[in-house]
């Protein structure tokens, strides 16, 4: 009966649940005020899939997930777990019903031992005189760890842990509930190529245990990878749901974005150069001990991406050339004059502008309003005679921030009303038309959605075609491939490897992170 | 650009939706609600002592000493510090005054140039404990405050000091416009500044942005630490004003002095942020608080309450103010 009425669903818009579905939305709608966050949305997921979740930033993914969670209740529709519809009307209760979830940034004590943190939340096993039996404790715990693949002895304090081997231990941690479906939120978001790939061959392993996972990620390339099929959502609705191998990487970006983006990166000529063109950066033998002897030159206009794991001293590098720290050896040089920067002012004052990595911890002061966070680095500008022009001020950064797109109330709404990219666009038009040269970008598009990302490019083609040079930093291979005139290969605190033009590829790319063979020649360095 | 033409929901540079967010926020006026209703409550009650020239004047007389005090702790909580030593800054600029003048005889002109220099000294340790050494302010603060109020108790020999002030030292703090005191032209001159500074100069910006993100402040050359150093500096400074200011007007000095107003201009300053602003320590705000708390602690005192009401309701209104920024932060999220 209720296959019946499924199959007349197959043809509803709002989405189809197939049979013998483990989880099933089924024309889930949320509103929020006047906000239709999630509007009739239904699919559903089989025991064993990895079932991908897409879509922008505000789509509802966020929303469904809430729901799931327990979090909101949905003004009409249904959850089925296994059949049976469940309503979840507290955050616990998903996670007694056999759902795990496993976010971004898990929760954890730092301080504490491994097998302290994969028992919070689940009950400590007591002796018979009611204390914590540890032995016992931390024989779970490596049975636990083994399941995901990671060998460390779990009295060891979670500190040690690397930031994938942190997201396994997460995944672990609600593997103990022992969940038929598990729900994974942007777990890559903060990860490097290699460890996304560690962690998805862990994921892989979920499947053959029959776990349904729901995996909601901006990073599109990993869904190619790892999911079996994906869910599209766009302005609350459910857009598709397709095999990811019926699908092509641009297809799904149309399907994400709805209107036809074109190519996100659309290769740009890089200006032409004359052999006496001064570098905008010139930086010769830098060193401060972890960092050692790089070179590297960076003419006007032009892109070069810097590629490096974690901990291999990418950022370090940029923050040094941003006055943050100093280098022991080696020199600076912007536009041909040596810099010796003593704090970050002196850099902004050379014309050093300088994206941030994570734009919660730093890029942005959450009790100012948008247009103070714009001109942040530069009220000096709107001063005569010490006093502020703020009407001129903030004109210049609505200006800037309509130039640039960010979609926002207005600019006097503040910085944690906008959404991820929003942010970082607005962010961005801090240098738009600033008196900058070298702009340091620092994992530009970070938990940004597709359509900003988009945004995001265009606006590092612009300034290079004012001819500011850019110095790109990124953990997504295809954005150095994509961007790029030139990538230098960071290992180990040395430049490994350059490449250029058609060298530029992501396996090229991958291969030198790796490969300790190739080194940069003399002469191939610029 | 391509991504300018994007919907952008209205936001034309320089026109936009301000409207929308001007709408009025009744949170960020209760506190000036519950000021007007104390004022028609006294008013309504003994309308004969309270609503009376003398009495509102006396009101805003006696809370001018506390409001500079109160403004000057604004300036280290914008920043996103704490100052606990700055009654004790009060007591001693106070216990100088009197022992050089009094006792010393020293010149007016002399004295008061050396006390701001204290006050600067003062502000400088202050801050250089929290930048340099890295110390919790609320450590380095009650640190040097028991110290000032050590040296204060050495400098007086811990004795009341009411004669020998000379005419000169007098003077400051004994000057009127009509009913109207010397000390609540000092409060509008100091405020005045203190508003240009905080909300008109890149310093005041610097100090804001310090106070609500130090890290992104960093990474866009600011430079942090010297922006809070020069807040404990401004709040010193004004701390020993108030001291002088005080001294002058009593006619006398009374060791620690200062130290019962501690808690008064914390709680100002808290009530101050949710007033007419949205969890931000402000000037305007802060001498509302203060003027609050003086109008309460006057009324009830009309009304024969005894006179600990003062601390009771300090207090009752420091832990008030700060439930409900809390409450509006909870709202607003």
């Amino acid at each position: 009966m209720r296959a019946n009425e499924l199959g007349e669903r197959s043809v509803a818009p709002g989405g189809v649940v197939d049979e013998g579905a483990i989880l099933a939305f089924r024309n889930i709608v949320k509103t929020f005020g006047p906000t239709v966050a999630v509007n009739d949305v239904s699919f559903s997921l089989q025991p064993g899939e990895i079932h991908a979740l897409v879509g922008e930033n505000g789509a509802g993914k966020s929303t469904l997930i809430r729901i799931l969670a327990g979090d909101h209740q949905p003004d009409s529709g249904t959850i089925t777990l296994d059949g049976a519809p469940v309503s979840f009307d507290h955050p616990g209760a998903a996670l007694e019903s056999g759902i795990g979830f496993v976010h971004q940034i898990p929760m954890f004590v730092p301080g504490l031992s491994i097998t302290e943190n994969l028992m919070l939340g689940v009950p400590f096993r007591r002796n018979a005189v009611g204390l914590i039996d540890w032995a016992k404790a931390h024989a779970a715990a490596r049975q636990s760890l083994e399941q995901v693949g990671v060998d460390v002895d779990p009295k060891r304090s979670l500190n040690e842990l690397g930031p994938a081997e942190r997201q396994l231990v997460a995944v672990a941690r609600a593997l103990r509930r022992h969940p038929s479906v598990l729900v994974l939120d942007e777990v890559t978001a903060s990860l490097t190529e290699l460890e996304v790939r560690t962690v998805h061959r862990q994921i892989d392993r979920l499947r053959s245990q029959g776990i349904a996972v729901l995996y909601v990620s901006h990073r599109l390339e990993e869904i190619f990878r790892v999911a079996d099929r994906v869910t599209v959502m766009r302005d609350g609705r459910h857009v598709t749901t397709l095999p990811v191998s019926d699908l092509t990487h641009q297809q799904l970006v149309n399907h994400i974005v709805g209107t036809k983006l074109g190519d996100l990166f659309v290769r740009h000529d890089p200006a032409p150069r004359m052999d006496d063109t001064v570098p905008t950066l010139e930086i010769d033998g830098l060193g401060d001990g972890k960092l050692i002897d790089l070179n590297l030159k960076l003419f006007p206009g032009e892109i070069v991406g810097i590629a490096g794991l974690g901990g291999s001293g990418r950022s370090r590098l940029l923050k040094m050339i941003y006055g943050a720290g100093a280098p022991q050896t080696g020199e600076i040089r912007l536009n041909g004059t040596a810099c010796h920067f003593r704090s970050i002012a002196d850099a902004l004052a050379a014309g050093v502008g300088f994206v941030t990595e994570d734009r919660i911890a730093d890029g942005f002061v959450d009790t100012l309003p948008i247009w103070k966070n714009i001109t942040l680095p530069w009220p000096k500008r709107f001063s005569s005679h010490g006093i502020l022009k703020l009407r001129q001020e903030r004109m210049y950064a609505s200006h800037d921030a309509a130039r640039i797109g960010v979609k926002m109330p207005s600019v006097d709404a503040m910085m944690t009303q906008l959404s991820g990219g929003n942010q970082q666009k607005a962010i961005f038009a801090r240098w738009i038309s600033a008196p900058i040269r070298l702009l340091l970008l620092d994992e530009p598009t970070h938990g940004v959605d597709i359509r900003s990302k988009a945004q995001i490019y265009d606006l590092i083609r612009e300034l290079t075609s004012q001819g500011v040079g850019i110095l790109l930093v990124s953990s997504e291979i295809e954005e150095l491939v994509g961007l790029s005139d030139r990538v230098f290969v960071l290992r180990d605190g040395r430049f490994r490897s350059v490449l250029r033009d058609e060298e530029i590829t992501k396996d090229r790319i991958l291969h030198s992170l790796l490969d300790e063979e190739r080194q940069v020649s003399e002469h191939d360095k610029h | 650009m391509t991504s300018t033409n994007d919907r952008i929901d209205g936001n034309v540079p320089g026109g936009s939706l301000v409207s929308v967010r001007k709408s009025i926020d009744w949170g960020s006026l209760a506190p000036v609600i519950f000021f007007a209703v104390l004022v028609l409550l006294f008013g309504f009650l003994e309308p004969s002592i309270f609503l009376t020239i003398d009495n509102l004047a006396s009101i805003l007389n006696n809370g001018a000493v506390l409001a500079i005090l109160a403004c000057g702790l604004t300036v280290v909580l914008a920043v996103g510090e704490f100052d606990l030593s700055i009654a004790a800054v009060a007591s001693f600029a106070g216990a100088l005054a009197a022992v050089t003048i009094a006792q010393m005889g020293w010149n007016v002109a002399l004295v008061l140039p050396m006390i701001i220099v204290v006050g600067i000294l003062i502000g400088l340790i202050n801050g250089v404990l929290v930048t340099r050494y890295e110390m919790p302010a609320l450590i380095a603060t009650i640190g040097v405050s028991s110290l000032l109020d050590g040296l204060s108790m050495w400098v007086t020999g811990n004795s009341v000091i009411f004669s020998g002030f000379t005419g000169p030292f007098l003077a400051l703090g004994d000057w009127r416009i009509g009913s109207i005191q010397a000390p609540v032209f000092y409060l509008v001159f100091i405020a005045a500044i203190l508003i240009v500074i905080l909300h008109y100069t890149v310093l005041g910006r610097h100090i804001y942005a310090t106070g609500g993100n130090r890290a992104a402040s960093r990474m866009s050359g600011i430079r942090v630490e010297r922006q809070i150093i020069t807040a404990f500096v401004i709040a010193a400074v004004l701390g020993a004003l108030a001291g002088v200011i005080y001294t002058a007007r009593q006619g006398s000095l009374t060791p620690l002095f200062g130290a019962s107003m501690l808690l008064p201009t914390f709680a100002a300053a808290f009530l101050g942020s949710v007033t007419l602003a949205r969890r931000q320590f402000h000037i305007v705000g802060t001498v509302i608080g203060v003027y609050l708390i003086e109008t309460g602690t006057t009324g009830l005192l009309i009304l024969g309450a005894p006179a600990y009401t003062q601390q009771l309701f300090a207090g009752a209104v420091l832990i008030l103010a700060t439930i409900g920024a809390r409450y509006r932060n909870a709202k607003t999220k």
